[in-house]
């Protein structure tokens, strides 16, 4: 059985233009080890996705039905005390702006501390050296002078190792990193990756990499989800959806990417995609991206497309080839 | 770290000058001079008058009598009230208990209230409660306090007797002064607890009326200041850690949000100690705001000069804690200062 089962999960948020389904029948299932990548545009649904696992969404947040199942239990289901026992220890997160996730009122030695003293229990000098054990786990040079440093006096890439020494603090099944390293700049992005690659074959967790960028997610990953407008739209081995992307987004995607515009031959501007993310309070009829795609038929708006099964292990949510035949 | 203190230290002498320098000239601004308010309408013989003037120094230039002053005072000497005769310091230090009493109690309860109001507030925002907090500590705040103090005396000491009308204690307790706060005299004195609970029921009025403004911005205060901070990401990223609801917002979140409640809390002090004024009139209670109000009224030139004086000093000494302070909660502030 996989690790974590997402099933049938819809999210709708109470906002001022009424209620907006934010989540649309998500469903997705994480391996034990695997590295999943969530890929798709602000507001496409991913980290909202990502809170979910933690069942830490905003107040106006709710979710209307599935469920989120970690090792066979239903997260919703769960006590507070019980999701507090999960959070940070069986399942933690790392954020996208590390200067501002971390709290600039504790030292590092206390926030990281603190995961471990709730969790495990640990205590003075045990403590102390299993804190410095996991800063030079993360790359920290010179841990041991590091402990009484505040955030203040770190740069983005360290404050982001020090999130990450605490989330894999109590050697979690699944690590979440929303966007880890979007505010980054880029050479720090490949070190911050190429780390938590580093720790996932040492420990056997398993990841979920989010961004909206399918570059760093097709390098990192081993299967991926691309989502849209709240929808899964693609769902395939990392490798076989960059080499042939089947749904018109994730092709759309694969363009905007610098440096494959080359292949298309005469090309000098990068290209985009037409349009913006549908506003999901009004959303379209049928196929979601219907209003910006290329190949759009009459069948897409006239009603809902479902993910289908295209071969092994690979979904998508479009008729573009049932109508044509494969491009 | 001891630099950033020596330079907020230092920053106190012009400080205490300035105010030094304001208080002597606006009383001198004041129509009247206090040997005229002493020998009465009528006034005396111009040659009396003359050498009274004199004797207490004020027929000499005003630059000249700035100086004197300063000069004793930087000696300690802050001269003698001209009304009793008395050295303003011995006047000062013998009041200053019965306003730092009222003062500390009224900063207490409106802290010790004000606080998880504010708090309440925050964590059940767009509630009933958050609401009601809003809506009383406004009318909290707008209410003028001479008009509540007379309106609280006239339902609990007049009408339902609970309360004394004014006065620190009543006069058949004998409690030999030893620290000047009647709290604690009270208890060593040989009435012992009955004189303490009279004391206390003195204090009830007063205290409420002089804790009121303080507690209604107090409650504000803490709610929008925990509200702001809430949302912030550290904020996340403590309940991702799997940490209680308890620690999130007490620990990670209080924390943060505590700045603004210590600046304010700050600026109350020095209200409290000052804006007592009113307070002290209203409830007879013999502490430095009435002190120094009929001083003016009796042109009592070295009181009002050394009282400001002193009273300039203790709130520029809890702005200095209160700077300190901020370094300890927030370390930031530690490398930017």
């Amino acid at each position: 059985m996989s690790l974590l089962q997402v099933q049938n999960l819809n999210i709708d948020f109470s906002t001022t233009q009424g209620v907006v389904n934010v989540l649309r029948d998500v469903s997705f299932h994480l391996n034990e080890g695997e590295a999943l990548g969530l890929v798709g545009e602000s507001g496409s649904g991913k980290s909202v996705t990502s809170l979910a696992v933690f069942d830490l969404l905003a107040s106006n947040a709710q979710v209307r039905s599935g469920q989120i199942l970690f090792r066979g239990r239903n997260i919703f289901g769960l006590s507070e005390v019980e999701k507090v026992k999960i959070r940070g220890s069986e399942i933690s997160m790392i954020f996208q702006d590390p200067m501002t996730s971390l709290n600039p009122c504790f030292n590092v030695e206390y926030q990281v501390g603190e995961v471990l003293r709730m969790h495990q229990g640990l205590e003075g000098s045990s403590l102390r050296d299993r804190v410095i054990e996991l800063l030079a786990k993360v790359g920290i040079p010179d841990p041991q002078s590091r402990l009484k440093t505040y955030p203040h006096e770190l740069s983005g890439g360290m404050s982001q190792r020090v999130m990450i020494a605490m989330a894999i603090a109590c050697s979690p099944k699944i690590l979440i990193a929303d966007e880890p390293t979007t505010a980054l700049d880029v050479t720090i992005q490949k070190q911050i990756l190429s780390l938590l690659q580093k720790l996932r074959k040492e420990t056997g967790m398993s990841l979920i990499l989010v961004s909206h960028d399918l570059g760093v997610i097709a390098q990192n990953t081993d299967r991926l989800l691309v989502m849209y407008a709240g929808e899964i739209v693609e769902e395939g081995r990392s490798s076989d959806v960059i080499q042939r992307p089947l749904h018109p987004y994730t092709e759309g995607l694969l363009k905007c990417l610098p440096g494959a515009y080359k292949l298309e031959g005469r090309q000098f501007r990068l290209p985009t995609i037409p349009g913006i993310v549908p506003n999901l309070a009004e959303r379209p009829q049928g196929c979601q991206l219907s209003p910006r795609c290329p190949y759009k038929f009459q069948a897409c708006v006239n009603g809902a497309i479902v993910l289908g099964a295209v071969g092994d292990a690979r979904h998508v949510r479009c008729i573009k080839e049932d109508l044509h035949g494969p491009a | 770290m001891l630099f950033v203190f020596l330079r907020k230290f230092l920053l106190v002498i012009p400080t205490l000058i300035g105010a030094s320098l304001i208080a002597f000239a606006l009383i001198r601004l004041v129509p009247g001079d206090p040997v005229l308010n002493l020998l009465g309408e009528r006034g005396g013989n111009p040659q009396v008058v003359a050498e009274m003037r004199a004797k207490l120094g004020i027929d000499k230039p005003l630059a000249e009598q700035y100086w004197i002053f300063l000069k004793n005072a930087l000696h300690g000497d802050l001269g003698d009230s001209i009304v009793s005769n008395r050295p303003v310091a011995e006047e000062f230090w013998s009041r200053f208990p019965a306003t730092l009493e009222l003062a500390g109690v009224s900063l207490v309860w409106s802290i010790l209230l004000g606080l998880p109001l504010g708090i309440l507030a925050a964590l059940r925002r767009n509630s009933a409660l958050d609401y009601s907090v809003i809506g009383v500590s406004l009318i909290g705040y707008s209410m003028p306090i001479f008009w509540w103090g007379l309106i609280l005396v006239i339902v609990f000491s007049v009408q339902l007797g609970w309360f004394p009308v004014s006065g620190r204690l009543s006069v058949f307790f004998e409690v030999p002064p030893k620290t000047g706060f009647l709290l604690v005299d009270s208890l060593l004195s040989e009435e012992g607890w009955s004189a303490f609970v009279d004391a206390v029921k003195h204090l009830v009025l007063p205290s409420i009326v002089l804790g009121t403004i303080p507690l209604a911005v107090m409650a504000r205060m803490t709610r929008s200041s925990l509200l702001e901070v809430l949302g912030e990401d550290y904020v996340r990223t403590a309940k991702a850690k799997g940490l209680s609801w308890f620690r999130v917002v007490y620990v990670h979140a209080l924390r943060n949000a505590l700045i603004p409640i210590v600046t304010v809390v700050g600026l109350m002090v020095g209200a409290l100690l000052t804006g007592a004024v009113l307070t002290e009139t209203i409830f007879s209670w013999p502490g430095i705001g009435r002190w120094l109000v009929k001083s003016v009224e009796a042109r009592d030139y070295p009181v009002i000069q050394g009282g400001v004086l002193y009273l300039a000093f203790l709130i520029v000494m809890v702005n200095l804690i209160v700077d300190l302070t901020y370094l300890w909660i927030y370390p930031r502030m530690r490398s930017r200062t």
